[in-house]
């Protein structure tokens, strides 16, 4: 187990409620559809996973707009902040456009390759600069 | 079904028990802040329904717009404020 602090313990008990809100929102009803279909298909599996970088750029998330609302930071800092939180919810837009521009996957791999690996890459570079903009 | 959802909460969980989130009594906020995003979901999809109604039949064009896609996530921004609000 991770030790944590009382600040870290409240910041990851929003964002984990957070998360919790926006998978309900997102992929409880797509879940719940499977029950009436035999069929797997690799959205259902596309979908869970991409969840799961849901949690780390809603962490992100919480983190920048905790530091936003410590009102301590520079002018520059937040735009900085005010950018990253523009990013999370523009880059899904383009990704998707991508997709939707995408006439038809060869192959399940090439789709998963395309959804999943742009939305990992976005979670991880999100999450990677938001903790280095918050550690200032 | 079920690794579906083992794969969408299993993290959840796992990042809760891996913070030992337990010993902060920490259910009460998740609960709270899940409210929160209850609220900004309602105000989200009223804003949604004023400004961006759907056509209904869909037609070609409609399916999928990139300027109503980028309208939504414009107004997805209201998240922000709730969570400014929550936080502060």
């Amino acid at each position: 187990m991770i030790p944590i602090g009382d600040l870290q313990a409240k910041l990851l008990s929003i964002g984990i409620g957070w998360a919790l809100g926006e998978s309900i929102f997102n992929n409880f009803v797509y879940n719940i559809m499977q029950i009436w279909g035999n069929e797997i298909k690799i959205e259902y599996i596309t979908t869970a996973l991409s969840a799961n970088f849901d949690l780390l750029e809603v962490l992100t998330l919480v983190g920048l707009v905790h530091t936003l609302a410590l009102k301590t930071t520079t002018q520059a800092m937040s735009v900085i902040l005010y950018t990253l939180i523009l990013m999370r919810f523009m880059v899904p837009v383009y990704l998707r456009s991508m997709r939707e521009g995408h006439e038809e996957y060869s192959t399940w791999y090439e789709e998963v390759a395309c959804v999943l690996g742009g939305k990992a890459v976005f979670a991880v570079m999100f999450w990677l600069v938001g903790k280095a903009v918050t550690a200032q | 079904m079920i690794n579906s959802m083992m794969l969408t909460f299993g993290p959840l969980v796992a990042t809760y028990q891996g913070f030992n989130l337990k010993q902060f009594n920490a259910y009460g906020v998740v609960l709270f802040s899940m409210g929160y995003y209850t609220l900004s979901q309602v105000a989200k999809f009223i804003i949604l329904a004023i400004l961006a109604p759907l056509i209904f039949p869909p037609t070609e064009e409609s399916i999928y717009s990139s300027d109503q896609e980028m309208l939504k996530a414009v107004l997805s921004m209201v998240e922000i404020f709730v969570l400014y609000y929550l936080l502060s």
